[in-house]
């Protein structure tokens, strides 16, 4: 029998997870986004490696404020004569970290309460939606504000704030897919043959649903950036002289005349992460629908 | 006589709707043997789908029995109704929307196996390709897509995961409706080798009376929600007692140049709504034959001669 099937020449067995990359790897703008985050995520973490940390970001020294790029400042100096450079590397850690903790904690939180909404249906899902839906109701702005107001202002009271309003967000997105594929009849077909609800949502319900999770995802980090950037360009959450695009970009603004490149580059950090972010985030959406071969 | 595997007593699915009750299965009571086929016909709506999902316990019953091999399963516990789909299986209509597009044919039709304990390892992976070939899936497709295959072999591929578990019963709800015709016959002829070497019993949904009357043993009409005729195939279509089941089988076109001026009985009116119906003979507003006596109340089920059920008061006029 198996010198039968080896003479068919059928297909050969691959799990989904190698299917995926497959097909990923096939869509250049994915790549370009996955190769580009990639290497800001080395270049920033392997930081401590080659950049003394005090010396250069943290020290101020006001004889060399504001200089343009020079062999020992490749992109100049700040405000406060700090090296530009060294200062975006450190706060890319601070930045990506933020994002991917961020988006990672509120999809969790949030893909549980939609999918539970979803699944369960009825009452318990009219009383998780209408919550969820104050929580849409009131700015986040205002919430993180209020968050950072009662716990304090530190990395991780700015992440409960950004993460506390994107958990609606998530959890909407959730279970209006896990609605709708609960309703499908392969559920039915399932139930047909004694598949028990534990095996349906880990079998059938997440793998379909999975799709817009990811893409939401990678995008939620994008988002998360620029919005935790937001926050602590209000001052809220980063505390100077803590290096982090968004505060980089607050601080840069006091100089936009004379020296806009301050706020140019720390933009350009967060656009370019953002950017190869979402052609990935894209990429996996496609990547993982086995119909889109 | 052989044993009635499957006995429905009294069985009713009412669903809320904003505009009342809606009867979708309405007090049917039918049985059938072993090793036989039971058709179900009746127009779209008319509750047949709903009756196939009711007798599994897909859908929770309002009122009634389901007796498989004498033994209510409606009144199973959880743990007992998983352990009784072992013995009743479905066919889905639509293979396109009934099974899983994220996994592999091999995958698909390893659940059953896996979820029942029925087998694992080596020897799930000859079950699965033994498991193709009865129903004819090349074994090269093992690790296949559903998407790359047409709506036959994706029905193949529902008719396996039924197999699977070595069922008793299996209800087919309209397994050829969506298929090319050319492919229908194929499905239907594998149903029938399948019942053959097996012993399988059907309860055949299907709105097609000529794939019906090709598969089925007895033939159960159905109209809103209500079982208005039920009959051995030849009886019925021989002498058909209810006004409803002869309008549909005049309906059946005669491919013949000397038919072509012939009289047909052609149903006037438009179905009723099945939401919170009056109590009289469903079938009155469109029957020429209504009288006072049908608007005044339901007619019961009589058994006018032996295996002939009909629900109407001028049957033996």
């Amino acid at each position: 029998m198996t010198n039968k099937t080896a003479a068919a020449g059928g297909t050969k067995k691959r799990s989904q997870a190698q299917e995926v990359w497959l097909r990923l790897r096939k869509n250049k703008q994915a790549m370009v986004g996955l190769a580009v985050f990639c290497l800001i995520v080395l270049v920033c973490f392997s930081a401590p490696l080659y950049i003394d940390y005090d010396a250069k970001v943290i020290q101020q020294n006001i004889s060399i404020k504001l200089q343009g790029p020079s062999p020992e400042h490749l992109l100049g100096t700040d405000n406060y004569g700090r090296d530009t450079l060294a200062r975006l590397i450190y706060g890319g850690r601070i930045s990506i970290t933020i994002g991917i903790a961020t988006a990672l904690s509120a999809l969790a939180v949030g893909g549980l309460i939609g999918a539970v909404a979803g699944f369960y249906g009825g009452k318990l899902d009219n009383i998780i939606m209408r919550i969820m839906d104050v929580f849409l109701g009131l700015p986040s702005v205002l919430l993180a504000i209020a968050v950072i107001a009662a716990l304090g202002s530190s990395i991780i009271n700015l992440m409960i704030a950004v993460a506390v309003s994107y958990v609606p967000i998530y959890a909407r997105v959730i279970r209006s897919s896990v609605l709708s594929i609960r309703s499908k009849e392969y559920i039915e077909s399932a139930r047909a043959v004694g598949t028990g609800d534990f095996r349906i949502i880990c079998k059938h319900i997440i793998p379909n649903a999975i799709g817009p999770l990811i893409v939401q995802a990678t995008l939620g980090v994008g988002e998360i950036i620029i919005a935790a950037a937001g926050f602590s360009f209000l001052g809220l959450g980063i505390e100077p002289p803590l290096p982090e695009w968004g505060q980089m970009l607050s601080e840069g603004r006091e100089v936009i005349r004379n020296m806009p490149s301050q706020v140019i580059y720390p933009g350009l950090c967060i656009m370019i992460t953002v950017l190869s972010l979402n052609l990935l985030g894209d990429g996996l959406r496609d990547a993982l629908d086995p119909r889109l071969k | 006589m052989a044993d009635n595997i499957l006995e429905v007593k009294g069985l009713k699915k009412y669903f809320n709707t904003p505009h009342g009750l809606l009867h979708a299965v309405d007090d049917v009571s039918f049985s059938i043997e072993e090793g036989k086929t039971l058709g179900v016909v009746g127009e779209s709506g008319c509750g047949k789908s709903t009756l196939g999902r009711v007798i599994l316990r897909l859908l929770k019953s309002t009122e009634g029995e389901v007796l498989f091999e004498g033994e209510d399963i409606l009144k199973y516990s959880k743990a007992e109704m998983r352990a009784m789909r072992k013995s009743m299986q479905i066919i889905f209509q639509d293979p396109y929307e009934s099974i899983n597009p994220r996994m592999s044919i091999g995958e698909l039709i390893a659940e059953p196996l896996i979820v029942n304990k029925i087998c694992k390892g080596a020897e799930m992976d000859k079950k699965i390709r033994e498991l193709m070939d009865t129903v004819g899936l090349a074994e090269r497709l093992i690790n296949s897509y559903p998407h790359e295959l047409d709506g036959g072999r994706r029905q193949r591929i529902g008719i396996a995961r039924a197999l699977s578990v070595s069922p008793k019963f299996i209800v087919c709800d309209e397994p050829v409706s969506a298929l090319d015709v050319s492919i229908q016959a194929q499905i239907l002829n594998l149903m029938q080798d399948l019942q053959k070497e097996r012993g399988f019993t059907y309860m055949f949904i299907s709105h097609n009376l000529s794939v019906v009357k090709h598969i089925s043993d007895d033939i159960m009409v159905m109209y809103l929600g209500k079982m208005v005729e039920k009959a051995p195939k030849n009886e019925l279509f021989k002498n058909p007692l209810h006004p409803y089941t002869r309008a549909l089988l005049e309906a059946i076109p005669i491919p013949k140049l000397s038919s072509r001026d012939r009289q047909r009985e052609i149903l006037q009116g438009e179905i009723k709504s099945p939401i919170n119906p009056k109590d009289e003979c469903r079938f009155a507003g469109r029957c020429k034959y209504a009288s006072e006596q049908c608007r005044s109340g339901a007619p019961e089920l009589r058994e006018i001669t032996p295996g002939h059920f009909v629900s109407c008061f001028c049957a033996d006029k």
